[in-house]
């Protein structure tokens, strides 16, 4: 590794799996870095990101989806949304791709040891804190943890991301997952009111009212509904979300509807990033730098900032 | 510090002894003035007021090449462009922009990451200021910290007297530049720095515009959701000349050029007054309108910055007011600031 923030570290893809289709699909890259020296140098903590590099494309800001328990490969999840994550998708196994970083600060997963772990994602949010998840369930880690709850939410069954992994853990006593989707498409591709199966609908206006079936772990519904619903218990609890800005909003709502404290909530927040090391100006918030200061905040830390996010 | 004295016809004879170095001078450029590598002594035209873009981009150019690089089958070719920067001079420079330097070195150097080519441009860097006589309408540095007569940053600072410069030598790089040129400097009298000071003193006395910064920064946090901002970015035309000409502005762009198998990485200048600046990849937009664009410019300037690093992030200098093709004035914008009622939060 040079003394250059700037410079990229060569890294080899390793594996890609699609994870989510759609006009907006989401693909996970593995990737593993060419030089041992990097590999030693570079060290992850649930929460960081890193910039991907393109060669002759650009840079995107992607944060680290894998584990620091992972110490061979890297895992981003990346939604193709423009020209760098495109070219990105069009990888292959055994293509170059340049990574530098770990950027950002991280969870204070030390701080939480002892503590039940409930863990809210909605669409791509999934993607930082699956680091968590994996991190906390690896059987290192495990027994410094209590009881651990994944919910995740995206729009389709075909939108959840991480579903191989999500669904192995669905079968198995520990943790406890629940998902949840907004609507599924029918036979003839379109919006199916009725094509449930497997995933009852739930009252929206009054979801913290239903009684759930035993054994029961998909519904349609929102994510905020899903928390109302599933009613974590903020009892030496840290709630961890992330997802669209909208998604948060409502679910920290909710979450503190349960109890929560401002400090028991955590988030990640992302602007958008070009250098990564809180230089080139756009994602503050404020005062604050994501990139540098973020991009993980706990609730009371979020409502001091400016409202500009 | 030494202080010395040279006539006025000894100057060229001066710049042209400068050797080893890329030297920017003021030159004209149709009715303005513009920093530019000398060529010929000649050139320079040191009684100008202020130079149309600020000779910041010596330091942190407008557009900078941060790496060659090339594919290969196990990993990247990369050349490193910052072992070629070379030694620049920044002569005849105003104290409102060699503070803008000071400025950008604590968005720069501090902090966890170090900018490394501004890091090398700016050490190989000698500024020689000199001072201000006849500030335009729109200056007001001595309201925001800097001054005409600052000397600040510099390694040389110059004062033109009747009839020639002083020339004080403050700095080792100030020592060195003029090391071959020490043959035309004379000493300096008492009746040469009572001089300077009584310019000093006329200088000051001609500002017309003044700005009281004082508890600004609260007031502005306390009005933060007030439409007072909307009003005052109501003729915004997004174009971002205030930002592109501001001594002290450094966002910035990375942008790659080439193909898939090599290329250049190069970082460019960017704009806060750009959608494209700060929206996500989803299309949500933190900054939505130029409400928020031209907002974040004043608080950035005037909040932010004093918050992190202690000092002002405008060194009133007055080039975007000048060159506001809507007349959005950054003065008038701050005093106004006082007037505005209470929001309801």
């Amino acid at each position: 590794m040079s003394d250059n923030p700037y410079e990229p570290m060569p890294a080899r893809v390793i594996g890609v799996s699609m994870e989510a289709g759609g006009i907006r699909p989401v693909k996970k890259i593995q990737v593993a870095f060419v030089n041992e020296e990097d590999k030693n140098n570079f060290k992850n903590v649930p929460g960081n990101c890193a910039i991907l590099s393109m060669i002759g494309q650009g840079e995107s800001m992607i944060s680290i989806t894998s584990p620091p328990t992972e110490k061979d490969f890297l895992e981003f999840a990346i939604m193709k949304v423009g020209v760098v994550t495109t070219a990105l998708h069009e990888l292959e196994v055994g293509d170059i791709v340049g990574v530098r970083g770990p950027y950002g600060n991280a969870f204070p997963i030390d701080d939480w040891k002892g503590k039940d772990i409930v863990i809210i994602g909605a669409g791509i949010g999934m993607a930082p804190i699956r680091s968590i998840y994996n991190y906390i369930l690896h059987p290192d880690n495990r027994k410094d943890f209590g009881k651990v709850t994944l919910m995740y939410g995206a729009r389709t069954p075909n939108d959840l991301s991480f579903k191989k992994e999500l669904f192995e853990y669905e079968d198995q006593a520990d943790p406890d997952v629940f998902l949840c989707i907004d609507w599924k498409f029918g036979p003839n591709g379109m919006m199916d009111e009725d094509a449930q199966e497997g995933w009852p609908r739930i009252n929206m206006k009054d979801a913290g009212a239903t009684v759930i079936p035993p054994g029961q772990t998909r519904f349609t519904c929102f994510v905020p509904q899903l928390v109302e619903m599933i009613k974590p218990s903020p009892e030496n609890t840290i709630a961890i979300t992330c997802g669209p800005p909208i998604a948060i909003k409502f679910i920290t709502q909710n979450l503190s509807k349960l109890g929560f404290d401002d400090e028991q909530i955590f988030t990640t927040m992302e602007n958008r990033m070009k250098c990564g090391i809180g230089k080139c100006g756009r994602c503050n918030i404020g005062d604050v730098f994501v990139c540098v200061d973020g991009p993980v905040f706990n609730y009371k830390q979020v409502k001091e900032l400016l409202p500009e996010y | 510090m030494t202080t010395y004295k040279i006539s006025k016809d000894k100057m060229n004879e001066l710049l042209s002894s400068i050797k080893g170095y890329d030297v920017y001078v003021p030159t004209e450029l149709g009715d303005k003035f513009q920093f530019k590598v000398m060529k010929d002594a000649g050139d320079a035209k040191l009684g100008y007021s202020q130079s149309a873009k600020p000779p910041k981009d010596v330091i942190f150019p407008q557009n900078e090449v941060l790496m060659n690089y090339k594919i290969q089958p196990n990993g990247f070719d990369v050349d490193q462009v910052i072992d070629s920067i070379g030694k620049f001079v920044i002569f005849g420079i105003r104290n409102c922009d060699s503070r803008a330097l000071k400025y950008l070195d604590t968005q720069m150097l501090n902090g966890k990451y170090v900018d490394p080519y501004y890091a090398k441009r700016r050490e190989n860097t000698t500024v020689v200021g000199l001072a201000c006589n006849t500030p335009l309408y729109n200056c007001f540095c001595k309201s925001v910290g800097a001054g005409p007569h600052h000397k600040e940053g510099h390694d040389v600072h110059l004062t033109e007297l009747d009839d020639g410069y002083l020339v004080e030598i403050i700095t080792d790089k100030g020592k060195e530049l003029l090391a071959n040129s020490m043959s035309l400097l004379a000493g300096s009298s008492d009746a040469d720095a009572s001089k300077q000071a009584e310019l000093k003193q006329a200088c000051e006395a001609k500002f017309v515009r003044k700005l009281d910064i004082k508890g600004n920064d609260k007031r502005m946090l306390d009005i933060f959701e007030s439409d007072y901002w909307r009003d005052v970015s109501d003729g915004c035309i997004g174009c971002g000349i205030c930002t592109l000409l501001c001594p002290t502005c450094f966002c910035f762009d990375i942008q790659d050029i080439g193909s898939r198998k090599e290329g250049q990485r190069v970082r460019v200048w960017d704009s806060c007054q750009y959608p494209e600046y700060t929206m996500h990849a989803s299309s949500h937009n933190p900054r939505p309108g130029k409400k928020e664009r031209q907002r974040q410019r004043f608080f950035h300037k005037y909040v932010y910055s004093y918050k992190n690093n202690q000092m002002l992030g405008c060194v009133g200098c007055g080039r975007c007011i000048n060159q506001c093709p809507t007349q959005i004035d950054i003065i008038d914008v701050i005093e106004g600031v006082k007037n505005v009622k209470e929001v309801d939060q």
